[in-house]
């Protein structure tokens, strides 16, 4: 059953997402992008102007802006770049606390409005679009599964990967004893492709981590972390109470599903699969803590959506008002064993590159799942694989010579086109309205 | 001999950018791969001349760390949303002694020749 929030919800839990994120951006408690973070810190500091600020951060964030909007529109629920990213703009440009977090509210309520807007628009044509695209939603949490054997691959070779695939595999049809595949096209099991993925993960951490525990001789230069741990610590704790309502309107936001974190999470959570949105959070978070770790610690300002256990715990929880609870509790509890968690990254280095491994394989395969998965959505609506070649020829033509967005991104818009297309074909009488499924 | 340039490469794209730096640089670069905070330091400590970070958008994860350790003053981008041309990089690297450079995983073929170039003339004119 497909998931998202009411449009009242949504605007509703966007704005307070949107607006409280600028007032910890203006208030340099808390950022969403890594590379920003620092700015913040200097400017408590005193030692960049605000004008200086605005200007890095223009240029540090714009490129970002529209990450995931097509994942957006066809889902109805917002991932955190179009907001956080936006937030942190804002946040940095308005000096007013008031009015920062004001105009975050109204940018947060106007993308919830206009996602909604966009998806019930696009759902509501007499060939529904978007149930057209959501067939290829199976295919494309397929693909996500196999990040952690892409990710063993490039981090330790192929003969890893072989074993990882090899577990995730067999953990695979360890599921499918429990829960049968859908039927239909891309037949999924969430059980199967969760315990999958799992095992490819468990692979990839173990892998590190005995690495690491064999090459002790490893000299770390702690005092360099203390130092900066020590720097940045006192001021996250000190702003704990800020990051706590943070912590509640992030679960409240995400239990209700207005909010996802990242491409990955919000496919499964549109689909219906929590369990497995779980797992995928927890792998994109490995992919980011060490870069958000130092970043936090170096400078004193927080991650705006935390390490994301946030999204995993509201996932667990049965309904919005008890995820608020447990983000608030989350959040907190990642702020406490921040500085433990720094220094398990500095003792096992390998963990820290697998993460930039595991953010290389997210890139290698998201553009090809999401083009294998769009082209199987689209393949029926046309005759004659008419819509297969529109999608392959935009998307491919995106991905690999005009860049004009992310390659994923590039084949849901050439999905979304082609779907748009489908329509005026059946209003010009061409053809009829095709059935699906 | 003239010493070779001492590149870190880290993030995203590494495989490719080590693989892009050693073509470009030939015998007159070393490069080698870590992690990006240990990049980041060690071309404070003088043990590597420039770090090269790299992600989806060439900032956040590809600087983060870079940005953390040596400040923003010895950071860059180069790339972005629209591909770079070679002059538009060269001026950029030229403009200030950088340490550090971010750059788009899918601009890595076309921004890291000029760079690594533009790099090698700069440790010739000591």
């Amino acid at each position: 059953v497909p998931l998202h929030a009411s449009l009242t919800t949504s605007v509703l839990a966007l704005a307070a997402v949107c607006g409280w994120s600028t007032l910890l951006v203006n208030r340099g408690v808390a950022n969403f992008n890594d590379a920003v973070r620092p700015v913040l810190g200097e400017r408590v500091r005193g030692g960049l102007s605000r004008d200086e600020a605005v200007q890095i951060t223009r240029e540090m964030s714009v490129n970002a802006v529209t990450a995931g909007v097509p994942f957006v529109l066809m889902s109805a629920i917002l991932v955190a770049w179009p907001i956080l990213i936006v937030a942190d703009m804002i946040g940095v440009t308005l000096e007013a606390p008031v009015l920062a977090a004001v105009a975050g509210a109204v940018w947060g309520a106007l993308v919830g409005l206009a996602a909604q807007g966009a998806y019930h628009g696009l759902a509501a044509m007499p060939l529904d679009v978007i149930t057209v695209l959501q067939l290829g939603f199976p295919v494309f949490l397929l693909g996500f599964t196999a990040i952690p054997v892409v990710a063993c691959a490039y981090q330790f070779g192929t003969r890893t990967a072989v074993v990882a695939a090899t577990l995730a595999a067999g953990a695979w049809l360890v599921g499918l004893k429990v829960q049968s595949p859908t039927v239909g096209i891309g037949g999924f099991s969430e059980i199967g492709s969760t315990l999958a993925l799992v095992a490819g993960l468990a692979v990839l951490i173990g892998r590190a981590v005995i690495s690491d525990l064999r090459t002790r001789t490893r000299v770390v230069d702690l005092e360099a972390e203390d130092e900066m741990s020590d720097a940045g610590t006192a001021r996250i704790k000190a702003n704990l109470p800020w990051l706590a309502v943070q912590g509640a309107v992030l679960g409240f936001a995400v239990r209700s599903f207005a909010m996802s974190w990242s491409q990955l999470d919000v496919v499964s959570i549109a689909a219906g699969h929590r369990g497995l949105a779980i797992a995928l959070v927890l792998l994109v978070a490995l992919g980011f803590w060490p870069a958000t770790v130092t970043s936090a610690l170096s400078t004193g300002v927080y991650q705006s959506v935390g390490l994301t256990s946030v999204f995993a715990v509201a996932y667990v929880c049965p309904n919005a008002p008890l995820a608020s609870l447990a983000g608030t509790i989350a959040i907190c509890l990642e702020v406490l064993l921040l500085q433990r968690l720094n220094a398990l990254l500095t003792l096992l280095p390998t963990l820290r590159a697998v993460a930039e491994s595991i953010r290389a394989a997210m890139d290698f395969v998201v553009p090809v799942t999401v083009i294998a998965g769009i082209v199987v959505a689209v393949s029926p609506i046309m005759p004659g694989g008419l819509g297969a070649f529109i999608v392959l020829a935009a998307a491919v033509t995106n991905a690999q010579v005009a860049r004009k967005t992310w390659p994923a991104e590039g084949a849901l818009f050439a999905g979304i086109f082609t779907g748009i297309v489908a329509n005026i074909l059946i209003w010009l009488g061409y053809m009829a309205v095709p059935r699906l499924g | 001999m003239t010493e070779p340039v001492r590149f870190v490469c880290s993030g995203l794209g590494r495989v490719e950018i080590v693989r892009a730096v050693q073509e470009a640089g030939g015998e007159r670069v070393q490069v080698v791969v870590m992690t990006d905070i240990e990049g980041a330091r060690a071309v404070k400590k003088g043990e590597a001349d420039y770090f090269i970070g790299s992600c989806a958008t060439g900032h956040g994860g590809a600087l983060a760390a870079a940005i953390a350790v040596l400040g923003y003053g010895q950071c860059t981008l180069l790339g972005g949303s629209r591909k770079p041309g070679p002059d538009e990089i060269q001026t950029k690297v030229e403009s200030k002694d950088w340490k550090a450079f971010g750059v788009r995983v899918d601009q890595i073929s076309s921004v890291i020749p000029v760079l690594v170039q533009t790099l090698i003339r700069r440790g010739d004119q000591g």
